[in-house]
């Protein structure tokens, strides 16, 4: 995604916003680097989602948007981020779309 | 003009009439022996006398319009070339843009955060998920942060909180509980927002809820340059559970979008 300069080195900075700097240049105070596919995951925009486990259940959870690719970002303790990402979609369709019981207990549909 | 070195012939008679041979720098403010002059070069003033430069050296300044500022560094020589930097000036009002240490740099900003927890995934009965009786209990927690960028502007922000698509199947009677999504704020705000549901069967039979969502909204403004923590907490109170009643999929969420203002 990025081709605009060779010579630039990708970071997100401490809002967690994609950043380019020319390369020999010092990076923004609270900027990390960052590969070429996170980068790109940045800019797009991308979720990040986390599993975490709870008495024997599973518990999901997804932030996107402000800083969730900013180098602070801490969902607290215990949660794993899923980085497959079959796994991601997933649990993001799990989130979004939730299935009904069935009268009978028998289970979601 | 004054001549005030000797020169040629001919006694005190020093007009310009005369001066073909002399040499320039015999006039008393020109100086061309302690450097000597380079093809191409002019006559320069370097603050107390004339003295060999290259051409332009005097000429090359920086300038200010309503829009820029032009400066100028350097000597203009092969040793200490000129260096021509422009900023913008920015006049007042609403502009896109501002400039800061000579860069263009945005004046607005605008974000939007949105952040989800599942506590209870699938098909899980009420006393699996919370022991009856103990309180208001948490489920799930998160947490992130949120920022105004901008150093000179507060940004307005509207923090929603969430409860969506808690199903309670109940398949005996006796159930009473509350669920709640709530969000606590700290750093540069403090505040709180919290919205929840209460289910109370007392009825024989089996029956469902299909509680589709309960939302609240909240505006506040984080000051220039201020971050705000967030705890998104998803509970539940358990008060009353006789015998067979499940829920399913409890998701609690956050969202929180804004912008500088003017």
């Amino acid at each position: 995604m990025n081709t605009m300069n060779e010579n630039a080195v990708l970071a997100v900075d401490r809002f967690g916003r994609a950043i380019t700097v020319l390369e020999g240049q010092p990076l923004p105070d609270g900027a990390v680097e960052v590969d070429q596919e996170t980068w790109n995951k940045i800019v797009a925009g991308a979720p990040r989602v986390f599993t975490k486990e709870v008495n024997g259940r599973i518990q999901y959870s997804v932030s996107q948007g402000g800083m969730t690719w900013a180098p602070t970002f801490d969902p607290g303790p215990g949660w794993v981020e899923v980085t497959d990402p079959d796994e991601i979609d997933r649990i993001l369709h799990e989130m979004n779309n939730p299935s009904h019981s069935d009268d009978d207990g028998g289970g979601p549909e | 003009m004054a001549v005030t070195a000797g020169c040629c012939s001919g006694g005190d008679l020093f007009t310009c009439d005369r001066l073909g041979g002399c040499s320039i720098t015999d006039l008393g403010d020109v100086d061309t022996t302690t450097t000597a002059p380079s093809p191409g070069d002019i006559l320069v003033w370097d603050g107390s006398q004339w003295v060999p430069g290259p051409p332009g050296g005097a000429t090359v300044v920086g300038g200010e319009t309503s829009t820029s500022v032009t400066n100028v560094t350097g000597g203009g020589t092969e040793d200490d070339p000129y260096v021509v930097t422009n900023d913008v000036k920015v006049a007042g009002g609403d502009n896109a843009m501002d400039v800061r240490d000579g860069l263009y740099v945005p004046k607005h900003y605008f974000d939007a955060l949105h952040l989800q927890a599942t506590s209870v995934a699938g098909l899980v009965p009420f006393d699996e998920v919370v022991t009856p009786g103990s309180g208001r209990t948490d489920l799930v927690e998160l947490t992130t942060q949120f920022a105004n960028p901008s150093p000179d502007l507060p940004m307005r922000v509207v923090l929603e909180a969430s409860l969506n698509h808690g199903q309670f199947g109940m398949r005996s009677p006796g159930l009473a509980a509350v669920i709640y999504t709530r969000v606590e704020v700290t750093g540069a705000v403090e505040t709180a927002q919290e919205v929840h549901q209460r289910i109370l069967d007392g009825r024989s039979g089996p029956q469902e809820i299909d509680i589709m969502g309960s939302t609240r909204k909240h505006a506040f403004t984080i000051p220039p340059g201020g971050i705000i923590n967030l705890r998104l907490l998803g509970q539940m109170n358990l008060i009353t559970y006789t015998g067979s009643a499940d829920i399913n999929e409890l998701n609690h969420r956050l969202a929180i979008w804004g912008g500088t203002t003017f």
